[in-house]
């Protein structure tokens, strides 16, 4: 071997910290875009192929009791390949000998054997249940304390209770697919129906289409023409619900959050592309010696260049090595992680070569770039410069500028005297620190851009998470009941009202209807499912955002106030524009009297007074659905009444179907919106820590070039604890400059990042709402990084002996 | 350290009458080296006795020893044997590098041939630190006792300037300003004029002579013949150890 390449090799062996700074360095973004490049393509991949693999229905029609006759009706019908029927219904269910309730969605099968649309995954103990035993979904028990072989208690309409075996644990999943709101399911066949008090029919029917099963408007329009039959033949069909084969109702949701990690992945690769520039840099001055030592024995500049060149290509393997297994480890986590809170499988692990190849190029050229210019200038450097330790041109400099002194020690100093005449005395070790950290204007730059980065991601996370949560508290307005309290039939409204006000806390009652149906456009195709809700007009428990237009009035007639949601498809709808509906199998023109903002994932919401909605139900004066306002307002007191009522109203003898907090819904959407936060939270730790790195790789790099300097302060009478307070203060210093930056930088990062993922959330922009939370753990966050950043050269600093010093000269 | 070192042989120098106290004491002093070609000792077994107010100069050629012999009396290496009392304090005994440091910076001032400023601190500052280490004098008392030690060598008019704008020769008296800071009893400088024109040279050590008149210690490393002949003492090492010692 030419003796310049073991000199290569004697650089990365000799140094095994700086080797490992720089290798980790690289490492750190080679992994962080592996980890999400990798997730990105297991879970955009597996998640439709997992979703399409449970066979799940193109169409669900939501209807009110039917037969075996209809489904036949249904599975004749042209273009529908597969059907099956299904009773779904809430029932509630908690562990016995305990008190707490849950509700349930139960799902009865009329053939497990021959379940083909919504398959289940079998996940422990049997996959089909004998009469009066239940399956579980695995996300009830996450709900409910109780595992396989455990028994449930299954509280009836009547309020008597049945008590049934778990017999198995099941993977649904189309259980909850694009409802953030579903409640956890439970399974049985029909031969249980009786044992819970329900009747031995349907109630939902599921249909795959026999061709296009990925065109969104051929789904519709099926559904729309399987719902007019169904009403002509005197079915009622409540809701439509609609699904491609291959495409997960989240998985423009999901896309979109994995767009943004991806952004953030590029983000890291960026900042870990200073950390190695500052490294290489500092590499680099060391370096200058031997390089004049080279060129003095006749090294060329091509061959001090290619020499270092391989240096840094080595660095870049070497990191590749640790990085590509972590990072496809990582991303096959990440995936499982977002999977398991999805509901989808994942078709097991495996190398992607798509990341493998961009963590490669990252790995290898990203190094090569950042080092380039250091390498560069390292390789023209004059043998005079280099033998000089780099010395020989600033000591021209000086002298040539000889009484004058760069403007930025002038400010310090002048600074320093202002601040004394006044008699402020700041302790030299700490002045030291304060203007060692403006020594290196680049290094400090690099350090500085790459902790600020990950400091405003963090905060703007923190503020998106608040933004998220306060819009969900402003679509709490549409649901300000305390109580809701839905029946299985129809009750007068003052005799519900008269009972409802006996019971001690309730203030306030309101009965609601409700109506669907579909929005078509002007040739009079289907265009999306609409559900209107029908208040009082004078509603005390609506607090619509209006975006445009009014509210409801009691007067109204065929109008209403729609959701944003149908701005997606007629883009300049506008209060007083018609729009065309078909209700209960009949075309209508109704009159937009307003825009809302909502969270509408199931087709358009729309709200229409109850005095119309209930003409049209043909149910004035009466209602299925009851909200109540209690005199407070607190989950626990709200879970409390809905129990009271619950128990109240079945005792009479009425058909409760649900009695639920009214808060109980929002709960579980803000739980989902957690999970994606975690996610951005995931990642900004993660810059959070290349940028620690990066201050340590800084400080490191500060600490071997004041080595000289630190030995002064030995010889001077600093102790072990002075000399480690001098660094770890300028490392906290530079914290703290960070954290000011990030402050300003936060605020751009989190208009951005909140549009966005409210964009691909509810399709809408929010208004952003800033919380002192993410600085002020932030703050905490960098100042104690900055310490344990400076932790390590402090000790090394301490460390240094007088000796090295004079060895040093 | 064994108890049972040999006591000083080599130096037969007795004290001046006017003082009697030792201020360093070097018991049989041996410094070997490790390194790829084998050990190599430096210094063989150095016994030596330098008094309060004596202004002693150490002379050898370049590779006698004298340098770490210096980096022993400093508290900046550690001997392979032996002990080394200064000021009664033996100071590699049940000593850490951080106690000697802290103790170094109370009880030693030492002047480097390079200065060894802190570039960005200004003169001033430079001089403040050491007590600031050292934790002498009142905060409040400390930047007048600094102008105090600048006055002394002539900077007080440079005392807010950084090191890089001052000459090389003020550079070393603002050295000599901080090593004076805490009032030390010894003064140990490494070749403190090497790096200077004859006048700046002259006038360093001038103020030697003047702080040895005043009671200091006063040892000075140097290869400069025409330096020796200012000093109350001279001792002379070669190939590890001591082979001349005179007094005037």
């Amino acid at each position: 071997m030419k003796p310049r390449w073991r000199k290569v090799l004697h650089d990365l062996w000799d140094n095994k910290a700086r080797t490992l700074l720089v290798v980790l360095s690289i490492a750190v973004g080679v992994f962080s875009i592996g980890v999400i490049a990798g997730a990105y393509q297991i879970i955009s991949n597996d998640m439709s192929v997992s979703y399409s693999a449970n066979k799940p229905a193109n169409v669900e029609l939501r209807m009110t009791d039917f037969d075996e006759d209809t489904l036949e009706m249904i599975q004749n019908q042209r273009g529908v390949e597969e059907t099956e029927g299904r009773r779904v219904f809430n029932i509630r269910v908690r562990v016995p000998g305990t008190e707490k309730w849950t509700t349930l969605d139960m799902n009865t099968f009329d053939d497990f054997e021959n379940n083909k649309i919504n398959l289940l995954n079998p996940v422990a103990g049997q996959s089909i249940p004998e009469k009066r035993e239940v399956l579980l979904e695995q996300d009830v028990l996450q709900h409910i304390d109780t595992g396989m072989g455990e028994l449930l208690e299954f509280q009836l309409p009547d309020g008597s209770t049945r008590t049934l075996p778990i017999v198995g644990i099941v993977q649904d999943t189309a259980a909850s697919a694009g409802d953030f709101l579903a409640s956890p399911s439970a399974y049985i066949t029909m031969d249980t129906l009786q044992t819970l008090g329900q009747p031995r029919s349907f109630n939902r029917a599921l249909v795959i289409v026999s061709e296009r099963d990925d065109d969104i408007f051929h789904i519709r329009e099926m559904g729309a023409n399987l719902k007019d039959k169904l009403e002509k033949n005197g079915s009622i069909v409540i809701r439509l619900r609609f699904s491609e084969t291959h495409e997960h109702p989240l998985a423009d949701t999901i896309n979109a959050i994995l767009g943004i990690l991806m952004a953030l992945g590029i983000l890291i690769v960026f900042l870990s592309s200073s950390l190695i520039a500052n490294t290489l840099n500092a590499l680099l001055a060391q370096h200058l010696r031997y390089i004049g030592v080279i060129k003095l024995v006749g090294g060329q500049r091509r061959q001090v260049f290619f020499m270092y060149l391989t240096l840094i290509m080595a660095f870049g393997i070497l990191a590749l090595l640790i990085a590509i297994p972590l990072g496809g480890q990582g991303a096959y986590g990440l995936a499982l992680f977002l999977a398991g809170e999805l509901n989808f499988n994942l078709l097991g692990y495996r190398i992607v070569p798509m990341a493998l190849v961009v963590q490669i190029l990252v790995g290898l050229l990203v190094p090569l770039v950042a080092g380039f210019i250091p390498v560069i200038n390292g390789s023209r450097i004059t043998v005079m410069r280099a033998l000089s330790g780099g010395l020989a041109e600033d000591e021209i400099k000086v002298r040539s500028e000889s009484e004058r002194r760069p403007w930025f020690d002038w400010i310090q100093v002048r600074a320093a005297r202002i601040v004394s005449k006044r008699r402020i005395h700041i302790p030299r070790p700490f002045v030291i620190s304060l203007r060692n950290t403006f020594r290196r204007k680049g290094r400090l730059a690099l350090t500085l851009f790459t902790l600020t980065m990950g400091g405003a991601i963090f905060i703007a996370v923190f503020n998106v998470r608040v933004t998220l949560h306060d819009y969900m508290d402003q679509i709490g307005k549409y649901f300000v009941a305390d109580v809701s309290l839905d029946f299985e039939r129809p009750y007068r409204l003052l005799e519900i009202e008269r009972k409802v006000m006996s019971i001690d806390g309730i203030q306030h009652v309101e009965g609601w209807q409700f109506v669907s149906g579909e929005v078509l456009d002007e040739k009079g195709q289907v265009l999306e499912n609409i559900n209107i809700f029908g208040p009082p007009a004078d509603s005390q428990l609506i607090e619509p955002i209006l975006v445009a237009g009014r509210w409801i009035q009691a007067d109204d007639v065929r109008k209403l106030a729609v959701s944003e949601g149908a701005l997606q498809h007629f883009p300049s709808l506008k209060p007083g524009d018609p729009i065309k509906l078909k209700i209960d199998g009949r075309e209508e023109n109704w009159e937009v009297a307003g825009v809302f903002k909502f969270v509408d994932r199931e087709g358009v919401l729309a709200y229409a007074p109850y005095e119309y909605i209930s003409r049209v139900n043909h149910l004035v004066n009466r209602a299925y659905s009851f909200r109540l306002v209690t005199e407070r307002h607190d989950r626990p007191y709200q879970d409390a009444k809905a129990e009271e009522l619950d128990k109240y109203f079945r005792d009479l003898g009425f058909k409760v179907r649900i009695a639920e907090a009214g808060r109980a819904s929002l709960d579980t959407a803000v739980e989902s919106l957690d999970t994606l936060v975690v996610f951005l939270l995931i990642m900004a730790i993660l810059t959070a820590i290349v940028g620690s790195m990066g201050l340590t790789g800084t400080m490191g790099m500060n600490v071997l070039e004041r080595t000289r300097e630190i030995g002064i302060m030995r010889a001077i009478g600093a102790d072990d604890r002075a000399v480690m307070r001098t660094v770890i203060a300028e490392g906290v210093f530079i914290g703290m400059i960070s954290f000011v930056l990030a402050i300003v930088l936060s605020i751009p990062f989190t208009y951005l990042l909140s549009t966005i993922v409210s964009l691909a959330v509810f399709q809408t922009p929010i208004d952003v709402v800033f919380t002192y939370s993410g600085y002020a753990i932030w703050l905490g966050l960098v100042l104690a990084l900055s310490a344990l950043a400076s932790i390590l050269p402090a000790r090394n600093a301490a460390r240094l002996t007088i000796r090295e010093v004079l060895a040093y000269e | 350290m064994s108890p049972s070192l040999p006591k000083p042989v080599m130096n037969t120098i007795q004290p001046p009458m006017s003082t009697p106290e030792a201020m360093i004491d070097m018991y049989g002093i041996v410094k070997t080296f490790k390194n790829a070609v084998g050990e190599v000792t430096v210094l063989k077994g150095i016994n030596l006795t330098i008094y309060r107010g004596e202004f002693v100069s150490l002379v050898g050629k370049s590779g006698s020893g004298k340098s770490t012999l210096l980096n022993m009396i400093t508290g900046i290496d550690h001997p392979t044997q032996g002990r080394m009392v200064i000021g009664g304090t033996d100071i590699y005994t049940d000593m850490t590098e951080s106690q000697r440091s802290r103790w170094r910076g109370r009880n030693l001032g030492i002047v480097f041939q390079f200065f060894q400023l802190l570039p960005m601190l200004t003169l001033l500052e430079n001089v403040m630190l050491s007590m600031d280490f050292a934790d002498m004098y009142e905060f409040e008392e400390r930047p007048q006792r600094a102008l105090e030690m600048l006055k002394l060598v002539g900077l007080e008019t440079f005392a807010n300037k950084l090191p890089a704008l001052v000459s090389t020769g003020q550079q070393q008296l603002a050295a000599i300003a901080r090593a004076l800071a805490c009032d030390p009893p010894l003064l140990v400088a490494d070749e403190p004029t090497g790096n200077l024109d004859s006048r700046s040279a002259n006038t360093i050590i001038d103020l030697f002579e003047e702080l040895s008149r005043r009671g200091k210690t006063v040892l000075m490393v140097t290869h400069d013949p025409s330096l020796t002949s200012r000093t109350t003492r001279n001792i002379t090492i070669a190939d590890g150890l001591i082979v001349g010692d005179s007094r005037k």
